[in-house]
């Protein structure tokens, strides 16, 4: 890939903090917009709505909400999984796991999406690339119950691995607790990626000034 | 140009009620038979598997003649080449998907009762799908099957093409018919025959 197209490419990628929602996390005594809203307004850059277990209307109207409050921040917004509701909010990107349909596909109809791919091994990361993604997600790196499905921690080395072998911005996600960033961005991450470190705090905005300290900016 | 008219028989591809077929081998048969739509409805493979088997679809059928229509997904729809989307009480409303499809894509919705066909009607849809009329085994039910009864008063106040939905088997199809149903829509008569391409014909027949 030529330089200039590699540079325009990765200005979609500015945020080096992900903040993956999770409904069911933020505690009883406040909502999940509330907590949303907290952490735009404390400056997280980008959120992925992940809410698989949601059908199509439901996932879009929480979506409408969602993008209102990242609106009046100016935090990109992804959705997990559905570039028709993507592109139906007006979210900035989407989202796709492993099973997605191809980056490269969604960019031919729907171009102004950025694209996030979830990997979990050197052929998907490869794979990926080659089809147009604009950044990748790697984990889990260290323990998390969330990701308790994809197996065990995969470990800061294999996170090294897949940073290495791809020029696309890599995330790391998994377990990311503020004193867990040094030691993926030295890994070669370009940043990190989270739902529980967040959306479970009892203090929103002194995590996210947490994260933000370690990763030099949001 | 405008829309075809919808009439006929109405597949929706099941692998999950039998693995003999795949859905492109039960579409393939269906369009043989000369069966007009078929619908992609798959809730249990990656969007990329999806993908591809919408893809291999829509280049099985004949422009004019056959119709592909995929459940749920506009994406998918879109993006696989497929002619429009069903959507079901809980999916992305008929307009959403008219804006993400455009204005020839045939977009249909189910409803359980008058007063839902009356909403998918007034929202823009092609096509208003209503059921189960009888029991049926494809989908877990929440409710009774909504019989003939239903049918034929939905019939009187609803102008849209009307696919019946349901428990529909050669022996019950003609009283579908003669309560006012445009289109029967079939998963496990076509999906689940010994022969599914000859299933097909002789429903198809009962529309000749």
């Amino acid at each position: 890939m030529d330089l200039l197209r590699w540079i325009v490419k990765n200005n979609r990628v500015d945020f080096r903090y992900y903040l993956i929602t999770d409904r069911r996390a933020p505690s009883s005594s406040v909502t999940f917009l509330e907590t949303i809203e907290e952490a735009c307004s404390a400056g997280v850059q980008a959120v992925q709505l992940r809410e698989k277990d949601l059908p199509g209307g439901l996932l879009y109207d929480l979506g409408n909400e969602v993008r209102e409050i990242t609106n009046q921040y100016d935090t990109k917004l992804f959705v997990n999984g559905r570039p028709d509701v993507a592109k139906a909010i007006g979210a900035d990107g989407v989202h796709c796991p492993e099973g997605g349909i191809p980056p490269s596909v969604i960019k031919s109809y729907w171009p102004d999406l950025t694209i996030g791919v979830s990997v979990h091994s050197e052929e998907v990361a490869e794979r990926a690339e080659q089809e147009e993604a604009d950044f990748l997600l790697f984990g889990p790196v260290y323990y998390t119950a969330s990701k308790v499905k994809y197996g065990e921690p995969q470990g800061i080395d294999r996170l090294k691995e897949i940073a290495e072998q791809s020029s696309l911005p890599v995330f790391a996600v998994g377990g990311i607790t503020p004193e867990k960033v040094t030691p993926c961005l030295q890994a070669g991450a370009f940043g990190v990626a989270g739902i529980s470190a967040i959306m479970e705090a009892d203090d929103v905005t002194e995590k996210v000034s947490e994260f933000e300290k370690k990763l030099g900016q949001l | 140009m405008g829309k075809q008219k919808l009439k006929g028989i109405y597949l929706i591809t099941d692998t999950q009620g039998q693995d003999r077929y795949s859905h492109v081998e039960l579409a393939d048969a269906a369009y043989r038979a000369g069966v007009q739509m078929v619908q992609y409805r798959a809730k249990d493979r990656s969007d990329r598997k999806a993908l591809e088997e919408i893809r291999e679809i829509a280049g099985l059928k004949s422009k004019g003649d056959h119709l592909l229509i995929v459940n749920d997904r506009p994406d998918l729809a879109k993006m696989g080449g497929a002619d429009g989307v069903h959507l079901g009480q809980d999916d992305l409303s008929v307009s959403v998907a008219a804006r993400l499809l455009g204005e020839e894509a045939i977009i249909g919705g189910t409803s359980a009762n008058l007063e839902e066909a009356k909403k998918v009607e007034e929202a823009g849809a092609d096509y208003v799908a209503l059921g189960h009329i009888f029991e049926t085994s494809t989908k877990e039910k929440e409710y009774a099957p909504r019989g003939i009864t239903t049918l034929h008063k939905v019939r009187q106040e609803i102008d849209l093409p009307l696919v019946a939905i349901g428990g529909i088997r050669l022996e019950n199809a003609p009283q579908v018919i003669d309560a006012g149903a445009d289109i029967l829509a079939v998963s496990s008569a076509i999906c689940r025959a010994e022969d599914p391409q000859q299933a097909a014909r002789k429903l198809v027949e009962l529309f000749e």
